[in-house]
Order: structure tokens, then C-alpha cells, then sequence
């Protein structure tokens, strides 16, 4: 039984347990009825699957076409070899023959002359992160999606609105205009760049194939045999992954892939200058706006998180200070009670005195306040030079008080 | 001679095997739970901005008396230190005794674009460190650098010595020049500025694809072939989607930080010349004086081995050990592997200098 015939009886079974399938599945009588079988199965049982699994399961889905086509090759070479009996080195002109078919498989199409976005988008194995991120970032867009339009442009039809492209722009929306054509010849120089960088990776899968082939060849001069479809596959792997690592190491490389993201990069700060006007022109806030306004509250931030550090340095600060300071009190306590005895037994009569001499002075300063309205401050003062004459007048105040 | 030792019916039986084992497949991960990750308890004892800091909750009666704080990437999700029961470098560590603190750097958003290396470095993990030392009544703390992380943390301690009292870098990239970097080839001709000034934030999208294409055929490709002699066991089905959800779980990076590391460090190769700068300081490897351990993956396709064992000749401590671990720059956390030799390591080297 053949490939085909295989993959139809497959089909046939699984559609006998489906009652849902109404019609069948596109692309049905050509190419890999089997990968489009197993394509219509998952797409009936995606709906009840987490988004991670769907993910995963998905990526899966898109390996297995690589698998599938390896196998239904290997498969085509077994019989070939088989029904034309080849013996010693004559299978090799169908092995040959089989990795041209998959060269031209893998290649997809012609990318040199037509849209190199839709080489792009064919070349599925090598996904560029930042083609699809610059897609999602148009998709929202008001107008028509740039790229969707740019997917049918050839470099040739690019290169035939030079002219228009660089004359010089009049009137009085000549500045809009300037940065119009700008914008559209940053796009084409990205096209060419991203073009170079496809073609790059293009040749890098083809020189894994060449590997490949050889490897294979090699493997007729070993004693180790391939034994499986997948041992096949794992070697093609191998092949594939040396060919990208030679070459991603290379400076041809760097500068491509440079090249490639700083034309795109620089088409997006274009437009993103054009998308600026545009909102500028019916009074909403931009991007650059928005981004004013980010640079401002982060120098804020920063000033309080400093302003933060500092105090919490400050308080620490003081907190030893403090702690110091309590310290040196307390010593200063002790070397005050240890260094003088003596003065500690007179305290009680200097306090006597002290306090009489204080109550004396409350009373003359009452009087003499009452009486003239001098100042308290000056009265003490009075008090105290009359303190120092004599003791002994201590009894006449007192007399001039209760005479009072 | 004939390379095949095998038919065409060999190969169609092969392939049916293979439809088999998909449709299997298929109902496996139709059927799976919602996918957990983070297996020790923990609870979050200081935030700032969307910077979290994690303490896990010790498994062990006794604990070391320095706890260990370790700094993640920004360019990953941490629970892959911690992504399973049996698999998990956390867990591991506690098992050590290690009192183990974590940094969640968040989700970063449009209003994190203008976060420079200066706020991660001398803000957030400062704050962290800060926090811990007066938990913990301790003038320094032990620090763990996981990838980005690492370089991070070699920063820190270059600037605030004092902070640190041991450090410990895990496949961490010192000379970003090195013969077998792909990742630095890939950035060399770049112009980051127009990058960032025109996408603000780089999407984590970008980068899950730009580490993917370091070996598109075996992490593209060849891995979900292989994948289906997995997904009958739903245990091994369970393992592989909490890898897959944290390869694809990538935050965003804040522009401007993530403009500083590419200029200063894969471009200009600055950590290992010196002229690094972050703030005001300039971050000179010379000034580490504590002790160092440095772990590296003998096949890290991400971060080459010579990358990380440049750090000998730069830091000025005389205690420096490097550890050789066989595997890659996942499975020297998530291996069986690497839970046999890692934290046991880490613990009694820590043990010595505490």
C-alpha cells in the first residue's frame, strides 16, 4: 500500500467517529492528506484546551508537518530504491533526487523577486520576534494595516517610485509631506534588509541539507545504520543546528541581523514622529507625552527614595547620638557622686539657706513689684546685690516686710 | 553500502505509531488542571513598586545565622528556581538550613520604562538587602546571583562590600566577549537606543523568540516531537507545561535598564574592563574582597562557561571556588542532577564562612 493510500484510509477512519464533520478538510486531495487530517481533528478539540496547551499543542501540530514530509520522503526513496532494484552506490541518485525535493520545500518559494513578507511569513521554522511585533503594533491602527499592502510590493515596483519618492515636497504641507516620503523610503530599506537577512537564513537550512546529505552518505561507509524515521529526523536536526551555529557566529551574520532590526527600528520611530503629529493636530495626548510625563515621576521617585535613605539614615543618626548621649549622663552621674562626699553632708544646710533666701526674695520682689511696677528680673537683681551686703540685714527685711 | 536498515512499511508503521501517541497527546493536555508552580511556602515581608521580597519558610530546625538572599534575572519569572516538589533549588536550599530570601522583580509596565540599572541595583536590591540586615540585626548578608541577576549582584557588592559578608554567582556572564557567545553576536551591531526609544519596553515576546533562535531546530522544532513520548504519563506531561509555561512567561523589560545592560555590559563588555557604570559609581570587580563561589554549566549554550569563569581574574577577593556543574543553563536548577550537587554544595560553603 502507498503513501497516499495510507494517509486516505487514515482519514476515512477518523472521520467514520466524527459526526460533526460535515465537509472535508481543504487541501484534502493534494500534498499531506494526513497532516490535513490530523489539522481538522485538533482544530474540533482546541476549543476545550487552556491557551498554554493549545500553544503547545499547536507547535506540535507544526513540527509534525516537517516529520510527516520526512517520512513520506524516506518513504518515496525506500520504494524507489526498492522498485528499481539499485544496488551498491546507484540509491544515491535518489537520495540526491529526494533532498532537491526537500530543498524546494523547504525554500518555499522564490524570495528574491517577490514580497519579502510573505517569505518571511513562510519561513516558519526561523520566526523573526520582531517582524510580528511591529505586525501587532499596526494592527490596531485606524487606517489599513501598512503591511497587509506592502505584502504585494516587489523591491522592483519599490525602486520605480524613487523618483517620486525623493522630489522635493512644496506647498504648505510640504513638512508632512517630507516626512511621508521619509517614512515610506525607511520601509523600503528595511525590505531590502530584512530581504538579505531572509536569504541569509534561507542558504543557512540549504547548507544543513547539504550536511545532511552527507551524513547520510556517511553513514553507508559505518557500520551504524539508520534504523528509524526518526533517527532520520534527530540527524537532520544535528545537521540543521551545526549549519545555524557556524554561521550565527559569523560577523556576516551580526551585521545582517543589525541591519535588519535598526531599519525596522527606525521605520517605527518614524512613524511614530508621524502618528505624534496626528495626534498633536486633534489635541490628544502621545506617546511622547505620556513619556514626558514617565521621565518626570520617576526623577521624582528617585528624589523620595533618596529623601527616604537619607532620613532613615539621619534617624539612625540621632538614635546613636541619643543613646551616646544618655550614655556621658550617666557616667557624668557617677564621677559626680564618686569624685565629692563632703559636699553631699552640706547640701542640707545650703539648701536651708538657699530656700530662706529665696522666700525672701519672693516677698520683696511681691512688695516692691506691687508698689512700682519694676520688672521682676530687676528686682532680683536689686535683691541679690542686697543679699550679698549682709546676712545680718536679713531680720530688718523681714521687719520692713511685717512693718509693710 | 546502504545507510537504511529499514523498509517503506517500516516507515509508515512508524508514522502511525507516532498519529497514536499525538491523539494521546492531545487528550492529556486536554484534560490537565490548571498548571501550578512555586512549591515552598512563602510570604512576602517588604514591596516597593512592584518589587516584591519573598522569605521561605524554613524546613530545617536549625537555620545558618546569615540568611541568603537570592537575585533573579529580570529577563525570567523566579519560580523556575522553584518549580516543582523534588526540583526546586529553593527547597533544596532549605533542606541546607539556609535561610532563603527571594527578589520578585514583577511585571514591569509602561510606567517602569524610565527604571535605569541604578534603581534595580542601588534601589531595589539595596532596599532588600537593608531590609533583611535589620530583620536579622546582621551589618551583611549572604547573596546568591542567578544569569542577569548574577551580574547584578556582582555590581552590588562591588559597590556596597560592606552589605555583602559571601557571594555566589550561578551561570552568570562576566566576559560578554567570548568566542562562543551567540547572544552577544546577535546584540553587537544593534542600535539599542532606537529600540528602546521606539518600543518603549521590550516585550518579553521578543526575547522568549531571540533565546529560542539560539537553537531554533531542537527548540522549535525537534522538542515537540520528542514531546509525545511524554504526554501519556501525566506526571511527565504535568513537568513538561510547567517548563513550557516558564519559557513563555516573560515580563517585559523596563527600556531604559534594559538599554544600559545591552550597551554597558554585551556591547561594551564593561563588567570585565571596568567601566561599568551605575548611578555615580563605576563598578570595578576588584573591589569584591568577600568570598565567592562560582558555579557555571559546562553546556550553557546561553551563557558560554568561559563567560562566567572570566570572574577569577577580576574579583580581588584571595577566597574564590569555582564549581564545574555538567549540564546546561536550565537543568543546573531543574535537573536531578543539579539537586544533588548544588545545594549541598552551596550549604556547606556557606556553612564554612558563617
Amino acid at each position: 500500500m502507498n503513501w497516499v493510500e495510507m494517509q486516505k484510509q487514515y482519514l476515512d477512519a477518523l472521520q467514520s467517529f466524527g459526526q460533526n464533520f460535515d465537509t472535508k478538510p481543504q487541501g484534502m486531495n493534494t500534498g499531506e492528506p494526513w497532516m490535513k487530517a490530523m489539522e481538522y481533528w485538533w482544530q474540533q478539540n482546541q476549543p476545550s484546551m487552556s491557551s498554554l496547551n493549545t500553544n503547545t499543542f499547536q507547535k506540535l501540530m507544526d513540527e509534525s508537518r516537517n516529520f510527516y514530509f520526512m517520512g513520506q520522503q524516506l518513504s518515496q526513496l525506500l520504494n524507489q530504491i526498492n522498485a528499481s532494484k539499485a544496488s551498491g552506490d546507484e540509491w544515491m541518485s535518489s537520495l540526491n533526487s529526494q533532498i532537491e525535493q526537500m530543498k524546494d520545500f523547504f525554500s518555499a518559494q522564490n524570495i528574491t523577486s517577490t514580497a519579502p513578507f510573505a517569505a518571511a511569513a513562510s519561513y516558519d521554522l526561523l520566526n523573526n520576534p520582531f517582524i510580528d511585533t511591529l505586525k501587532k503594533s499596526f494592527a490596531e491602527m485606524p487606517t489599513e494595516n501598512p503591511f497587509m499592502n506592502m505584502e504585494s510590493m516587489s523591491p522592483d515596483w519599490m525602486n520605480s517610485m524613487d523618483p517620486m519618492l525623493k522630489m522635493q515636497p512644496l506647498g504648505y504641507s510640504r513638512e508632512t509631506q517630507e516626512k511621508l516620503q521619509k517614512n515610506v523610503l525607511l520601509l523600503k530599506e528595511f525590505q531590502i534588509a530584512n530581504q538579505a537577512y531572509n536569504e541569509a537564513m534561507l542558504n543557512v537550512s540549504l547548507q544543513g541539507l547539504e550536511k545532511f546529505k552527507q551524513a547520510v552518505i556517511k553513514k553507508s561507509e559505518s557500520e551504524e545504520k539508520i534504523e528509524s524515521l526518526k533517527q532520520l529526523y534527530d540527524l537532520w536536526v544535528d545537521c540543521n543546528e551545526e549549519s545555524y551555529a557556524e554561521f550565527t557566529m559569523t560577523e556576516e551574520y551580526s551585521r545582517l541581523y543589525g541591519d535588519m532590526v535598526n531599519s525596522l527600528m527606525a521605520y517605527k520611530a518614524q512613524s511614530n514622529e508621524i502618528m505624534e503629529d496626528s495626534l498633536r493636530a486633534i489635541n490628544l495626548p502621545s506617546k511622547g507625552d505620556i513619556t514626558a510625563l514617565a521621565e518626570k515621576q520617576h526623577t521624582m521617585s528617585r528624589r523620595l527614595r533618596t529623601a527616604e535613605k537619607d532620613a532613615k539614615a539621619y534617624a539612625a543618626h540621632v538614635n546613636q547620638l541619643e543613646k551616646e548621649l544618655d550614655k556621658v549622663k550617666t557616667e557624668l552621674k557617677n564621677l559626680k557622686a564618686e569624685s565629692s562626699p563632703s559636699v553631699t553632708e552640706s547640701k542640707p544646710k545650703s539648701k536651708k539657706k538657699a530656700r530662706k533666701k529665696t522666700v525672701e526674695k519672693e516677698k520683696v520682689v511681691d512688695i516692691n513689684s506691687a508698689s512700682a511696677g519694676k520688672s521682676q528680673d530687676k528686682k532680683l537683681q536689686e535683691n541679690k546685690s542686697q543679699d550679698k551686703k549682709s546676712e545680718a540685714k536679713t531680720e530688718d527685711n523681714s521687719k520692713i516686710e511685717i512693718k509693710f | 553500502m546502504f545507510p537504511f536498515n529499514l523498509n517503506a512499511q517500516d516507515v509508515t508503521q512508524e508514522i502511525m505509531d507516532y498519529n497514536s501517541k499525538v491523539a494521546v497527546s492531545l487528550k492529556t493536555l486536554s484534560e490537565m488542571d490548571e498548571i501550578d508552580v512555586g512549591v515552598s511556602d512563602h510570604e512576602v515581608v517588604y514591596q516597593e513598586d512592584k518589587v516584591k521580597l519573598l522569605h521561605y519558610q524554613s524546613r530545617t530546625e536549625k537555620q545558618n545565622s546569615v540568611p541568603l538572599l537570592i537575585v533573579y534575572a529580570l529577563v525570567n519569572r523566579p519560580y523556575m528556581a522553584d518549580i516543582q516538589d523534588g526540583r526546586s533549588l529553593i527547597q533544596g536550599l532549605l533542606d541546607q538550613g539556609v535561610d532563603v530570601y527571594l527578589i520578585d522583580w514583577g511585571y514591569p509596565d509602561a510606567s517602569d520604562r524610565c527604571l535605569e540599572l541604578d534603581d534595580y541595583i542601588n534601589g531595589y536590591i539595596d532596599s532588600c538587602v537593608d531590609e533583611i540586615r535589620t530583620r536579622h540585626k546582621l551589618d551583611a548578608i549572604n547573596l546568591l546571583g542567578i544569569c542577569q541577576g548574577g551580574a547584578f549582584s556582582l555590581c552590588y557588592t562591588a559597590l556596597h562590600g560592606d552589605k555583602v559578608r559571601n557571594l555566589i554567582t550561578t551561570v552568570t556572564p562576566v566576559d560578554f566577549h567570548t568566542k562562543d557567545d551567540m547572544l552577544s553576536n546577535l546584540v553587537r551591531n544593534v542600535d539599542i537606543d532606537t529600540v528602546v526609544d521606539s518600543m518603549g519596553n521590550v516585550p518579553g515576546e521578543i526575547l522568549n523568540w531571540t533565546f529560542l533562535n539560539l537553537k531554533p531546530y531542537r527548540l522549535i522544532g525537534q522538542k515537540y516531537i520528542d514531546v509525545v513520548n511524554l504526554l501519556d504519563d501525566k506526571d511527565k506531561a504535568l513537568n513538561f507545561m510547567r517548563m513550557e509555561k516558564w519559557i513563555f512567561d516573560s515580563p517585559d523589560q523596563a527600556g531604559k535598564a534594559y538599554c544600559q545592560f545591552i550597551k554597558q555590559f554585551y556591547q561594551a563588555n564593561g563588567l570585565v574592563k571596568g567601566t561599568v557604570v551605575i548611578g555615580d559609581h563605576t563598578v570595578n570587580l576588584e573591589d569584591i574582597q568577600c568570598p565567592v563561589l562560582n558555579i557555571f554549566a559546562t553546556a550553557d549554550h546561553l551563557v558560554p562557561p568561559d563567560s562566567s569563569k572570566a570572574l577569577e581574574g577580576c574579583v580581588g577577593t584571595k577566597d574564590y571556588t569555582a564549581l564545574e556543574f555538567p549540564g546546561g543553563h536550565i537543568g543546573i536548577y531543574v535537573s536531578g542532577k543539579a539537586q544533588k550537587m548544588i545545594p549541598p554544595t552551596v550549604g556547606d560553603w556557606l556553612a564554612e564562612r558563617c
